[in-house]
Parts: C-alpha cells; sequence; structure tokens
C-alpha cells in the first residue's frame, strides 16, 4: 500500500475541525490549498486536496489517477451535484446523518458540529500511508456519525459509506482502463470542460440478479438449496467486492463496464441449475441509477442453463428440469430418489441444518418458518417518498425534482439492513433458546413452538426492532421489508409453506397451514398486539367457531354475547381490520 | 390462424397432482396445463391432433383430503396421504379448432386424480368461438409445450418461466417436454394471459 493512493481516505478532511487562519474560520476541507504542501509526496494526501473542479476550490485533480477519484467521489456522493444548493443559496448545517428510514424533524439539530479531529493528527496519520482497513480501525465511529455532507437536505449518508463506495467506484474505472491524459488536466476551467465531456461519454452497466432456484425442496436435506444459493451470493460478493453495491440472501446489485463480469455470474450459477431473473442497463455516467429497472431502455431477461428440448424418463425428482443421472437412496426412510446432477451436488453437502433434521424424526413437533424480505424495487421508491418528505420539512424548493435516490443511500440502508437483521436473530435465539432455532439464512429461521401463541412473541419482537430501525416504514403506505411466518407440523412439506414465504402478500404475514392466514400492513401491527382478549374461554370458543365458517364467527362478535365478550373485536373491525385477519389472530391467541 | 372452441368448465372438485417428491403430502397444481387437458380430450375423442388449455377463473378455493391406498395384494392400507383438492373451480377451455373432431356442445370430461373415489368430474358447456384474436404482451396463465406454442398464437419473450410436461408417446410411455409455465412474459393471446 506504500506510495499508492488509497481513495477512501480522500475526505478525512471533513472529519477535521475548522482551524483559525488570518483572522478567520476555515474549515480545511473547503480550503485544500492551505494544506496542500503539507505532504508533497503523498499520493493520498494528493488525492485529499485535489478531488474536486468546483468553482469553489482553490485546486483540482492534475492527474489521471485524481481526476478518476473525483469522478467516483461524484459518483458516491448521496446527493447529485446538477442538484445541489446552488451559489447563493442559503442552508443550514447539521454534520449529523439522518437516516431517512429512521429519522423525523426532531432529531435535526441545526448548527450541530461533529467534527472533532485537530488538522495536525489528520497529517500525521495519512503521513504514515495508511490503508483503509488501517483507517477505519481509527476513526471508525467518527466516520459512521459524520454526515458526507453535512448541509441540511444532504446528509442522509455517513461518510463512512461515502469512502468504501468511493474507493469501490475508483477502483471499477481504474479497472475499466478509463482514464484521460495529464496534460488534459492543466487548469481548473479545462478540467470542468473535459469532466463534463467525460461523464456523458464514459459508461457503466448497473445490473441486479435475482437467483431462483427450480429444487422443490422436501427433506431437511433438499434444504441445503437455499444454503447454497446463499453461498454464491457471497462467493460473487467475494469474487467481484468492488462491484457489488447491493445484497440480499437471493439478490445482488452490480455495477461493471462491460459484460464479461455478468457472463462470468452466469457460469457460477448455472453451475448448480439455478437461472437468474436479471435487469440491466447501460448508461453513461451522469445517468445511473440504482435501480436498473427504473432506466428507460432496459434489458429484462430470465438466464437459464442450457435446458434440452425433451427428456426421457426418469426427470429429476427435486428441479424437474434435468435428467435424472444418480439414484440415492435415503438412509433414514429407505425412500428412493432418482436426481440430477446439479440436485445430487446440492445434496452432497450433506445435512446442514442439524437441528431441523433431529426435529422431523420426533413426533408432535410444531415449526414456525420465518422469513423477512426485502422488495428491492419497493426500497427505492419508499426512500425517494421519505427523502421529498424531508425536504419539504426544510422547506427546500423543488424537492420533487431534488430527491434522487442513489447508490449512496441503498449502501447506507444495507448497513442497517443488516444490522437489524442480526439483531433479530439474537433476540429469537434469546426468547426461545438456540436449540429451539434454526438458522437457514440471514433472513429465515425455523424455530420450534409447543403452542400456535408463541408466534405472538416472534410478531413483538419483528414489531421491536423494525420500529427500532426502520420505524418510518410504519408511515408508508407499504413496507418495502415484509415479514412471513408459516406454520404448520414440522413433517409437511416444506415446499408448500416455501410458496407463501417468497410471496408476501403484504407487510406482516401469518399463515397457518389448513387453519387460516393473516395479511396486515406493518402500521397495523402494534393495534392487532394491543387487542386485549382478555377472555380466554370465549376467545377459544370463538376460534373453535371461526374453524367451522367464519360468517358464524362474525355473528358471533357481534351478537349479545359478543357485546360482553369481544368489544375488542368490534372495535378492530370498525377500525379497518379484515374478519379474515383478526380471526386467524383469535386462533393464534386462543391456542 | 388458428381458430378456438371456446368452452366453459365447472367441477365440484378436482385433484390436479403436481409431479413433486412430497412423501405423504400432493400438493395441486394451481393450473389446469396443456398435459392434463389435452390427454383427456384425446382420450374422450380419439387420439387426434386435439390441443387445448384452461384457464380458471377465479383461482379456484383449496382444500385437503386424506386417504389412504390399500395394497392391491393384501389389501392392507399404507400410510395415510393428503392431497391438496381444487373446490368450485370456474374456468375456459380453449381447444384449437380441429377439422377431425365434432366438439358436442356439452360434454363431461374425468381430470386429474382420485376419479374412482368422485373427484375429477368436469361440465363443459360451449361458448362460442373466438377467430379474430388479440393478441398482447403479457404473462402467460397456463402452461404449454414450448413445440406446441405457436398452436396457441404464443411468442416466447425474455422473462420465460420454463419446466417440463409429460407427453405420452404410448399407452405405457411418454417423454418429458420442454414447456413454458406459468409467469412466463409472452406474446399471445389475450386470454391465456393474466
Amino acid at each position: 500500500m506504500e506510495n499508492e493512493l488509497v481513495p477512501e481516505i480522500h475526505d478525512i478532511l471533513k472529519l477535521a475541525r475548522e482551524i483559525k487562519k488570518d483572522g478567520q474560520t476555515l474549515n480545511p476541507h473547503s480550503k485544500p490549498e492551505l494544506v496542500i504542501n503539507d505532504l508533497k509526496d503523498n499520493p493520498t494526501w494528493q488525492g485529499v486536496c485535489k478531488h474536486h473542479h468546483g468553482e469553489r476550490f482553490k485546486t483540482f485533480p492534475d492527474k489521471s489517477d485524481l481526476f478518476l477519484l473525483d469522478v467516483a467521489d461524484n459518483l458516491a456522493s448521496s446527493t447529485s451535484r446538477v442538484l445541489r444548493f446552488g451559489r447563493g443559496e442559503r442552508y443550514e448545517i447539521d454534520d449529523s446523518v439522518f437516516r431517512l428510514w429512521k429519522n423525523s424533524s426532531s432529531d435535526i439539530e441545526k448548527g450541530r458540529k461533529l467534527r472533532s479531529l485537530e488538522l495536525k493528527e489528520i497529517i500525521e496519520f495519512v503521513a504514515q500511508n495508511p490503508s483503509w482497513d488501517k483507517y477505519r480501525e481509527k476513526y471508525n465511529q467518527k466516520l459512521i456519525q459524520q454526515a458526507e455532507d453535512a448541509k441540511l437536505g444532504n446528509n442522509i449518508v455517513s461518510l463512512y459509506t461515502h469512502s468504501k463506495l468511493t474507493g469501490q467506484f475508483y477502483r471499477i474505472l481504474k479497472n475499466a482502463g478509463f482514464s484521460i491524459l495529464d496534460t488534459e488536466l492543466t487548469d481548473r476551467e479545462t478540467v470542468s470542460e473535459n469532466y463534463k465531456d467525460i461523464v456523458g461519454k464514459w459508461k457503466l452497466t448497473v445490473f441486479k440478479c435475482k437467483v431462483n432456484f427450480s429444487q422443490k425442496p422436501f427433506r431437511v436435506r433438499d434444504l441445503n438449496v437455499l444454503k447454497v444459493r446463499e453461498d454464491i451470493i457471497n462467493e460473487i460478493q467475494q469474487k467481484f467486492q468492488d462491484n457489488v453495491l447491493f445484497k440480499t440472501s437471493n439478490e445482488i446489485l452490480l455495477i461493471s463496464n462491460d459484460g464479461m463480469l455478468s457472463d462470468q455470474i452466469e457460469q457460477i450459477i448455472a453451475l448448480y441449475g439455478f437461472w437468474l431473473e436479471k435487469v440491466s442497463a447501460t448508461s453513461p455516467i451522469t445517468g445511473l441509477k440504482p435501480n436498473p429497472l427504473r432506466v428507460i431502455g432496459n434489458k429484462t431477461f430470465n438466464k437459464y442453463q442450457n435446458l434440452v428440448d425433451q427428456i426421457n424418463p426418469p426427470i429429476c425428482e427435486i428441479c424437474q428440469l434435468a435428467p435424472a443421472e444418480y439414484t440415492r437412496i435415503d438412509e433414514k426412510s429407505g425412500v428412493k430418489e432418482e436426481l440430477c446432477k446439479y440436485c445430487r451436488q446440492i445434496q452432497e453437502g450433506g445435512e446442514r441444518l442439524t437441528k431441523l433434521a433431529k426435529w422431523t424424526y420426533v413426533e408432535d413437533i410444531r415449526t414456525a418458518w420465518l422469513k423477512v424480505s426485502l422488495d428491492f424495487d419497493k426500497l427505492a421508491d419508499t426512500l425517494r417518498q421519505l427523502y421529498i418528505e424531508y425536504l419539504k420539512w426544510l422547506d427546500i424548493p423543488d424537492p420533487e425534482r431534488k430527491a434522487e435516490i442513489r447508490f449512496s443511500v441503498l449502501f447506507e440502508f444495507q448497513f442497517d439492513y443488516d444490522n437489524f437483521l442480526n439483531q433479530l436473530k439474537e433476540e429469537i435465539v434469546s426468547k426461545f433458546d438456540d436449540e429451539n432455532v434454526e438458522q437457514i439464512l440471514g433472513d429465515f429461521f425455523c424455530v420450534k413452538i409447543d403452542k400456535l401463541s408463541e408466534i405472538i412473541k416472534i410478531l413483538r419482537i419483528y414489531k421491536e426492532f423494525i420500529e427500532c430501525y426502520f420505524p418510518k416504514f410504519k408511515e408508508t403506505p407499504e413496507s418495502p421489508i415484509k415479514l412471513v411466518i408459516s406454520c404448520s407440523h414440522v413433517k409437511f412439506p416444506f415446499f408448500e409453506h416455501w410458496r407463501y414465504l417468497k410471496n408476501p402478500e403484504d407487510d406482516v404475514n401469518v399463515m397457518l397451514i389448513g387453519r387460516g392466514k393473516m395479511n396486515i400492513k406493518l402500521k397495523q401491527l402494534g393495534n392487532l398486539l394491543d387487542l386485549k382478549l382478555a377472555n380466554k374461554t370465549a376467545i377459544e370458543r370463538l376460534a373453535r367457531m371461526a374453524e367451522t365458517s367464519e360468517e358464524l364467527a362474525f355473528m358471533q362478535i357481534f351478537s349479545e354475547e359478543g357485546i360482553k365478550n369481544h368489544p375488542e373485536l368490534q372495535e378492530a373491525l370498525k377500525k379497518g381490520f379484515n374478519l379474515r385477519d383478526l380471526l386467524t389472530y383469535v386462533k393464534i391467541k386462543s391456542d | 390462424m388458428p381458430e378456438y372452441l371456446e368452452y366453459a368448465l365447472e367441477s365440484e372438485a378436482l385433484i390436479l397432482g403436481e409431479r413433486i417428491k412430497g412423501g405423504i403430502f400432493r400438493p395441486s397444481c394451481k393450473t389446469l396445463r396443456w398435459s392434463t387437458i389435452t390427454m383427456a380430450l384425446r382420450k374422450l375423442f380419439g387420439p387426434k391432433d386435439i390441443h387445448a388449455v384452461v384457464i380458471f377463473d377465479p383461482e379456484p378455493e383449496t382444500t385437503y383430503f386424506v386417504y389412504s391406498p390399500a395394497e392391491r395384494v393384501t389389501g392392507i392400507n399404507k400410510v395415510p396421504l393428503q392431497v391438496e383438492v381444487l373446490n368450485n373451480v370456474r374456468g375456459k377451455v380453449y381447444i384449437v379448432k380441429n377439422g377431425d373432431v365434432n366438439f358436442p356442445e356439452e360434454f363431461v370430461i374425468f381430470l386429474g386424480a382420485l376419479i374412482s373415489k368422485g373427484f375429477g368430474k368436469c361440465n363443459l358447456k360451449y361458448e362460442g368461438k373466438i377467430n379474430n384474436i388479440e393478441r398482447t404482451k403479457g404473462i402467460l396463465n397456463t402452461r404449454i409445450p414450448i413445440k406446441y406454442k405457436d398452436k396457441f398464437l404464443i411468442e416466447e419473450k425474455d422473462k420465460p418461466v420454463y419446466g417440463y410436461l409429460f407427453e405420452p408417446t404410448s399407452e405405457t410411455s411418454g417423454i418429458y417436454i420442454k414447456s413454458l409455465f406459468e409467469g412466463s412474459e409472452v406474446v399471445g393471446p389475450k386470454f391465456l394471459l393474466r
């Protein structure tokens, strides 16, 4: 790392306190010309001081690497330069990050300053030619707390996210072979002209890939397919670290300059017989959008491994998409299975879910499958609505035009989303005990429960954490984060649960296989859990009635007896709860 | 351009078992695929070049039926199986008009599994001929083999959902043929799309 530009450190001066010079209080980040000669031969320091070409700055990028850093800095910024505050436009400062999914107007503190480092400390640190890891290790908390752009309305991304993303974009541009001659960087005006020209010419492709499988998992061993898919996504992230901008357990967002990356990913996926749903959009750098689906002229297609026109029996019993080439006999049940090469490969991983495997051989065990999923398209749209709302609070004119959700905001969200999932898992394990929780994926668990009413514990935990991390999603018409709980006897085939788990109908969904289902909005969850259904006998009777006939149960709620025993249910129905949802909740509560 | 005969289909209870390894549970396919209806019509009207698909509307309700098949030789009941049943099924059958077969105005056909137990009876009633086909881009609502997609004026687009349907080649055997499944993005007759 010696004598190489470390792009992630380019904004370190944003952590510096103001300095006094010639009777003025100055911000070192805005006046890099005052400090540029402090570390003349240090490439990272040159990057710190010369990565802007705007009018406000006296320095400018005068080498190709620095020019790439300037472009990367813009790609990774929270707001488009085009839509930033213009000359003479008033703005106020808050160094703290305003998280669109969490914060409200009461969290804003105008004039708040968090930058606390002395300039001398920063110069001494950069003089050691630190790496990104060293930078993070030393200043992690400060980077997370400090907004990349402290102007109110722009302070929606942390310096940590911006720094990391700048590094990624810098390397993407460099590895793509984008460059500019030093002779075209002789003065700020020329740089500015060339910049405008180049960002219209250099093109990158954003593509979003959803990895799907055709297998219908039935036995515990078949569930390896989910683990394998997660492993593949992690492998893609490891292999193409700089290109991956966002990921979940089944979807990944990448950026690249050519189709080779996409081809390599398709080859990795095809090894396991998976298929890809892909959306891609190629745009000049100025027009890059994080959701390729929203780009005019995008390409969408499904990519399968080579499928033959016809298959002579036998066909693989698990995926039904390839000829069966192997016969496997299950050791415990003695059942024979005809498998293709892909499904055999997946099953060869052995039983990775050991607790679940144990449960399936014990009688009378009930399980609740719990899946949290993120709708990427809905996320981008929801964040934009929240951003418009934030700008309106600040009375910033033309909010609909200015509210653009960029890569950095999604990256910032990913950080909180991953923490949310980790905390959710820890709390579920803590409340149900580790031996009763099988974690299948980061967002997918199986919990052994004794009675249906334990589902309420899961719902309370979910409510607690989603309100802690993403309280604003309660206010939006639809939450981009969905929860599905599907509950039955442990021996019920998983592929039937999977049908519900992978297709959430609403924000919070509970499926009691063969007994009922509940699909409600996130904002209704609190009211539902607050319903005081005190008369246990009456509730149990109502639940039994509902098993036979929902209409009969409805009449019971509004009968004379219902007025006495179920006033809360009557109120809930009047407030817009659906009868079917309420009756399913009653069944859960009564068990 | 092919013409289609449209029939209204009604059935109290149907079991359209999926080909999935489910142990003691057999889910039902939620669409009436080409292979099921076509083979049933060929069985009734002879092994002619008959092709048909069905679109359910509305989506049928599902319940479960438990039964215990007995060994033929010993008569002993094996482990009980739970099958998914489609109830109060309503839909439209689209038969590719065929000069060889004179389809009646109304007829009864048996589809799916456990016919001996009373499932699968479908009443078909002729509703009319469709010849001015309006084709549009949309999402396929049934399953059609790729080799017969032209009979239904289906054109694959970039987002197919593939699977395989069984086509008998004799009384005792057959092959699995590559097919477009429900959810595929296609250009086709409006009546075959979601």
